[in-house]
């Protein structure tokens, strides 16, 4: 071949690959098929029977942290995988009995007592029994390791073996929120503590078989697991596949049949997608919200926070900064909880003439200058502060965005170095104290704007908080809650704007794919249908 | 020559010596705190100081400095923060990923650069040389993680011939790692082919107006003689200086590719370092990434030697 044909050849070549890609995305023609095919599989999926064995390959995007179940570090969704607790949140917010079979808690509310399950192993081989369960309160009580449990366990004083499969864990003062710690004391053997970080080994219907950092990490099915029967699936493979455009392709192209985490601007596409199936967790683990400083003036007015509280529009938040893929909301418990004040569902509504004459009761008529901190540099917490600064313009007040890379990010937060904040915050906890001890929107102690150290801020809130935390009487504790969130609102600093949802999409023959209550993943009867 | 190298040799201890206080300082100077990180936004300051102590941040500074020294020159570069993994074996995981595709994409760029620069600048104004003009214009304007996309839609998901990701083991299924390894070395290699053909295009044209070369012609010499003989070894300085800058970067780790096609390679690590501020994997990565500049260098300096006799008797 001469030369010139070369050429000739190569740029027909180059045609053609444009041409393709030019081609390869076209919405109508997928849409079209989409249709086809779920039509299609609906039937056979009907009639399906359970299968057993196969792969799960799955992506969350980045790669794993640590393994250590006692961390919430990226990808966080996987430790149900490896580890159980003694006590499973059900998606509905039930507790449900899971490496113990039962529980008892003691009228004063300061003891618990767990009844594990007999014949239950580790992934080494050696069985479950009341000193696992002793040794992991234990850990979870040191706050030198610096983990995530010790909020959790900071009340609790101890832990003792009655037998081998009974627990008693003693708490020194009332603690609703024992049975949200205790669910999330994931069990692993004392022996295995020095390589958890790399190797997770507990009770989970998976056993850890490899990871390859930055490449893959491999489970099998474990053998030995205390529901017989169960897992279904021989082997699951997790890929950190960084780039969210790369991952969906390689859901396309299947690679991965499972991809946790898809941005709102791409889920009604994915949606579209042939044999691609998209879905949601439940609202109320977390919001989005805008934090404002109250100890920095201008914001330590409560006519000021009032004012930005009127002055949001969230529908047009939620219709713009998240693609009309998210719902919006004015407190921070979901309307599922036995708290939930529908009376104060809409106590602002978007009013902005109100917030121009609230501004003007607090003296500033004319508006003032502000900035907004932006927790990332993309994605929907800068596109929601974009919405508000657009609201807050409305309204005579001038604000800069600063979107801020995280490791810069938290410092900042940390140390009250803000005015207004665009952030992600909410409690998962199922007791309602949760939010209102837990979580840094609510709680009236170190929270971002060194409440700690000064008693003086709002005191009845902060009174009627730890009311509640000492009241055994359901009825009454809704009562208090009821109070809180009425000063909570009142006073404004914290401005929920719309829920926060993880969405998975996963392929159509993907059955029975299921997360708990915080949104981990819970894959001991997925099956595969193929 | 060997004198030469081993000059050169003894020459980047200091050298490494001033980068691993820069590398050390440097990162140390980036806002953020690795426990603060790792802790989240809940933690007590009881949990941030135990994680500080853990880790030595704790320590002033230059104290942290030498500990790290120490052990560095002891053959231990420590643990990583946040999973506790060698950072030896972290590395050392990454690097043949790295090597493989920063070869794989030269020898690509090579195969496709030399033909068509030489090409080009042999009949200088012909469609040759429109052709190596263009695909230089394009290789350098079109980014790769846009390429490198469009190959995927077009390879693995429009007509699934190649793996979207990933890099499967070679010893388990050869043929698969080999198709793996395909598409991100055909981008990376593309933008090295692009920046190669002009440099030799530029190179020979002006190599072949000497008036040696029309001696040489004006004697009878066959032109393609002229060409390999006389022009070419003269023409490839500018070009082996080129190739040894884009080798070092490809050895540095292709971030951007390396991510899209989560290939495990040095690049992505280095990226997951910067984003948990996990300062002793940060270091250790910097300084792999400084030593293979440093080394390549070297190397392109002694193939310099190696190409024209010239060089090598003036050092």
């Amino acid at each position: 071949m001469s030369p010139s044909a070369y050429a000739r050849l190569g740029a027909l070549l180059i045609v053609v690959v444009l041409a393709v890609a030019c081609t390869a995305a076209p919405a109508q023609q997928i849409a079209t098929s989409t249709a086809e095919s779920q039509a299609a599989a609906a039937a056979p999926e009907a009639a399906s029977t359970l299968k057993t064995g196969g792969t799960l390959n799955l992506s969350f995007g980045d790669d794993f942290d640590t393994f250590d179940p006692f961390y919430d570090v990226t990808n966080g969704q996987f430790k149900p995988l490896f580890f159980e607790a003694p006590i499973r949140i059900a998606p509905d917010a039930t507790f449900q009995p899971w490496l113990a079979e039962s529980w008892e808690e003691s009228a004063d509310g300061l003891k618990v007592t767990l009844h594990l399950r007999q014949g239950v192993k580790f992934h080494n081989g050696r069985e479950l029994t009341a000193d696992d369960v002793v040794w992991s309160v234990d850990r979870a009580r040191n706050q030198d390791l610096g983990h995530h449990l010790g909020d959790r366990f900071k009340t609790a004083v101890g832990a003792k073996a009655l037998d081998k499969y009974t627990v008693e864990i003693d708490y020194s003062e009332i603690t609703h929120s024992k049975l949200d710690g205790i669910a999330r004391l994931y069990i692993f053997p004392q022996e295995a503590a020095d390589t958890i970080a790399t190797v997770p080994v507990g009770t989970g219907p998976f056993k850890f078989v490899e990871w390859a950092p930055g490449d893959a990490l491999v489970a099998e099915r474990f053998a030995d697991y205390w529901q017989q029967g169960k897992p279904y699936l021989d082997k699951i493979v997790i890929k950190p596949i960084p780039d969210i455009q790369a991952r969906l392709l390689n859901l396309k192209a299947s690679s991965i049949d499972l991809l946790v985490g898809i941005p709102l601007a791409d889920k009604q596409i994915v949606a579209k997608e042939p044999g691609i199936v998209v879905k949601e967790a439940p609202v109320g683990l977390g919001f989005n919200a805008f934090l404002v400083n109250v100890n920095q003036p201008p914001f330590d007015n409560v006519k000021v926070r009032q004012a930005l509280n009127y002055a949001v529009d969230r529908e047009k938040l939620a219709e713009t900064a998240f693609h009309g893929a998210a719902e919006t909301t004015q407190l921070p418990v979901a309307p599922t909880s036995w708290i939930y004040p529908a009376d104060l569902a809409n106590t602002y509504t978007y009013d902005p003439q109100k917030a121009k004459a609230l501004l003007a009761e607090a003296g500033f008529p004319d508006g003032f200058e502000t900035q907004i901190l932006v927790r990332g540099t993309s994605g929907p917490l800068l596109d929601q502060a974009q919405v508000f600064q657009q609201d807050l313009a409305a309204v005579g007040i001038k604000a800069e965005l600063l979107p801020t890379e995280l490791p810069q990010y938290w410092p900042l937060l940390f140390d009250s170095k803000f005015a207004i904040v665009s952030h992600a915050t909410g409690d998962s906890s199922v007791d309602p104290s949760g939010i209102f001890e837990g979580a840094a929107c609510c709680r009236p102690f170190r929270n971002f704007f060194g409440i700690e150290k000064d008693t003086t801020w709002f005191p009845e809130y902060r009174d009627t908080i730890f009311a509640a935390r000492a009241e055994l009487d359901k009825t009454k504790r809704a009562e208090l809650y009821h109070r809180a969130l009425e000063i909570w609102q009142e006073q404004g600093w914290t401005i929920p704007t719309t829920w926060n949802q993880t969405s998975y999409a996963l392929k159509d023959f993907v059955k029975d794919f299921q997360t708990d209550y915080e949104g981990n993943l819970v894959l001991d009867g997925t099956w595969l249908d193929k | 020559m060997s004198t030469y190298a081993l000059r050169r040799i003894w020459q980047l201890v200091p050298v490494l010596f001033i980068v691993s206080i820069a590398v050390f300082s440097i990162i140390h100077l980036i806002p953020g705190d690795p426990a603060q990180i790792i802790a989240g936004p809940n933690a007590t300051d009881a949990q941030l100081a135990a994680l500080r102590q853990r880790f030595g941040l704790d320590q002033p500074l230059w104290t942290q400095y030498f500990m790290w020294l120490r052990n560095v020159l002891s053959g231990d570069l420590g643990n990583s923060y946040t999973n506790n993994y060698p950072i030896a074996a972290l590395i050392g995981q990454r690097i043949p990923a790295t090597v493989e595709l920063a070869f794989a994409a030269l020898l690509i760029g090579v195969l496709i650069s030399f033909p068509l620069g030489i090409w080009a600048a042999v009949r200088p104004g012909s469609f040759a040389d429109l052709l190596a003009t263009f695909f230089s214009a394009v290789g350098a304007a079109v980014p790769a993680y846009y390429l490198l996309i469009l190959l995927i839609m077009v390879f693995s998901v429009q007509w699934p011939l190649l793996p979207p990701s990933g890099r499967p083991d070679f010893g388990e299924d050869p043929g698969l790692h080999l198709r793996s390894l395909l598409m991100p070395a055909i981008t990376l290699g593309l933008g090295v082919a692009a920046a190669l053909v002009r440099y030799l295009r530029t190179s020979l044209l002006e190599v072949m107006n000497q008036d040696y070369l029309r001696v040489a012609k004006s004697k009878g010499i066959h032109a393609r003689l002229v060409l390999v003989r006389h022009a070419l070894p003269n023409a490839l300085i500018p070009v082996i200086t080129i190739l040894g800058l884009q080798l070092g970067e490809l050895l540095s780790g292709a971030i951007i590719i390396e991510s899209i096609y989560a290939w495990p390679g040095v690049g992505r690590l280095t990226i997951q370092a910067i984003e948990r501020r996990d300062y002793l994997l940060l270091q250790a990565n910097v300084l792999f990434i400084v030593l293979v500049f440093l080394v390549v260098n070297l190397i392109t300096d002694l193939a310099y030697g190696w190409i024209d006799p010239r060089i090598r008797h003036s050092a």
